[in-house]
């Protein structure tokens, strides 16, 4: 959907959920690239009741017709709803709609974050490498605060599904197995082996079964310059599991390519890991965690092996998504088959 | 001789990136023209090693299935590894390489599933020929483009402060 058809779509829709409004504008639209998971859009809303002004910037985040992995909006709104006002910072919520009826598939919109930055890479430069540790801690503890969250406290007990302590890392496995067989465009022996692997060393079962925010990593949350996190963003991937998953992926070398040992460049890995079991209160046990990031190569593979096919089947054409796909593929690839001769 | 496809897309990405980079203000046209200009660098260095890449991993391929045969237990399997190291290319197009290719690597994959179920100093050395050409596998796939691509990436995410 072109910026144009989303705006005058949206004010259709504006127009409707507010029949009180004498006036709705829309500009400053921009489309922000990067998203893999949903089309994205920053805009500002100018809206106008009898004799009282609003002026919101806002973000709308509607699903691809053909999405990399299949995620709802609705997973999306019901984790910002869940944390909205506690200590893991969270956009305020406006708007979801799930009928299709009126942007073509299902949206939701909530207040823009504005003034911050959410490019990992940035850490690696000044002003931003003088506050990566601070945003680094601050991370790692919002990620032990997800973890030791209970899900039944927050309202989100009732939305997912629960697996049983020892069938975890099944679920996660099988699910992105699922996605791998029915999205590889060449086979990928060295995957597959790691798979074969995942399966004979089963780790135990998860200490508490808890939210797992699923793409926990840089990028997805977006910092100040003076250290802050202002918001922890892309929840589509929350699913209830071992929370050491979200750690795991949050170590994936592949966010951290030009300095292995600093999870997301921002914080020495072995802080980073003591941060989160002082935080959560749970146990990083070093093989259990070994097995979860070989788990997180095999998922970030899944996942640009779906870019790579929705890409080449023509089902979504962003330059974006064709670069993600072929350069995260292949330092994916790599980091896999390092992990592995580590342990075969 | 005409200039070659990969010196043709290197030259235009270059020239985009250069010369018609700088003047889009818009940021999201910005990072598709870059994103473009880098895929088109990401088919050069694809196009002069694609055969290349192809045969070179079917020989290898070919060669372990040949060297594996002793050890396999399965009759099927064997079957089916024997008759896929006798596979040869005759065409060299580039879908047709493409289609050899996977095929070979399926079997590659069964017979390392196999493999690796086998005790024994046979087993464990093709196990091991079976991981060193999986080490190829990835280098063959490598592309050297990436740390310019976070460069320009890195500059198109900056916001500004007041956004």
């Amino acid at each position: 959907m072109t910026e144009e058809e989303m705006v005058e779509r949206f004010k259709v829709y504006l127009s409707d959920q507010m029949p009180d409004a004498t006036n709705i504008e829309i500009d400053s639209v921009r489309s922000i690239v990067g998203g893999a998971s949903r089309q994205t859009f920053s805009m500002k809303l100018n809206i106008t009741y009898k004799d009282t002004e609003v002026l919101k910037r806002v973000i709308l985040r509607r699903e691809f017709e053909s999405g990399i992995i299949d995620t709802k909006v609705r997973t999306e709104w019901d984790a910002y709803s869940a944390f909205f006002n506690t200590s893991v910072p969270v956009p305020e919520l406006l708007w979801i709609e799930e009928d299709p009826k009126w942007m073509g598939t299902p949206f939701f919109v909530m207040e823009e974050i504005v003034g911050c930055q959410d490019f990992f890479r940035l850490f690696l430069e000044a002003p931003y490498n003088a506050v990566r540790e601070k945003v680094g801690e601050r991370f790692c503890e919002i990620m032990g605060t997800i973890a030791k969250t209970d899900p039944a406290a927050v309202g989100l007990e009732d939305k997912l599904d629960k697996p049983a302590p020892d069938e975890c890392w099944r679920w996660e496995l099988d699910w992105w197995e699922e996605n791998i067989n029915k999205n590889e465009l060449e086979p990928h022996p060295g995957l597959r082996a790691a798979i074969r692997w995942l399966r004979r060393n089963p780790p135990p079962p998860a200490q508490k079964v808890g939210i797992v925010h699923g793409d926990m990593r840089g990028g997805n949350f977006m910092f100040k310059i003076d250290g802050e996190i202002k918001a922890i963003l892309d929840w589509e991937l929350m699913h209830l599991g071992d929370p050491l998953e979200d750690l795991a992926w949050s170590l994936n070398r592949l966010f951290s390519w030009e300095d292995h040992d600093r999870l997301g460049l921002m914080l020495p890995r072995e802080r980073a890991i003591r941060i989160w079991e002082d935080v959560s209160g749970f146990k990083a046990d070093p093989e259990v965690l070994l097995w979860w990031e070989i788990f997180s190569s095999v998922k970030g593979m899944a996942i640009w092996i779906s870019m790579n096919e929705v890409y080449s089947a023509g089902k979504n054409s962003s330059t974006i998504i064709c670069f993600g796909g072929m350069f995260a593929s292949d330092l994916q690839g790599r980091i896999l088959l390092r992990q592995m001769r580590e342990v075969s | 001789m005409r200039p070659q496809a990969d010196q043709i897309l290197r030259t235009i990405a270059t020239t985009l990136i250069t010369q018609y980079l700088p003047g889009i203000e818009k940021e999201n046209e910005k990072t598709e023209l870059g994103l473009s200009a880098l895929l088109m660098m990401v088919v050069s260095e694809e196009f002069d090693r694609a055969a290349h890449r192809r045969i070179e991993e079917n020989n290898a391929l070919r060669r372990i299935f040949a060297e594996s045969l002793p050890a396999i237990k399965d009759d099927d399997l064997k079957r089916r590894v024997r008759e896929a190291s006798e596979k040869a290319e005759d065409d060299y197009h580039m879908s047709v390489l493409d289609k050899l290719n996977c095929e070979l690597q399926e079997v590659f994959i069964e017979l390392h599933t196999h493999i690796e179920a086998i005790e024994g100093e046979g087993a464990r050395h093709i196990n091991e020929a079976i991981w060193t050409e999986l080490e190829n596998w990835t280098k063959r796939r490598e592309f050297t483009i990436w740390e310019m691509a976070f460069a320009m990436l890195t500059k198109a995410a900056t916001r500004n402060e007041g956004e």
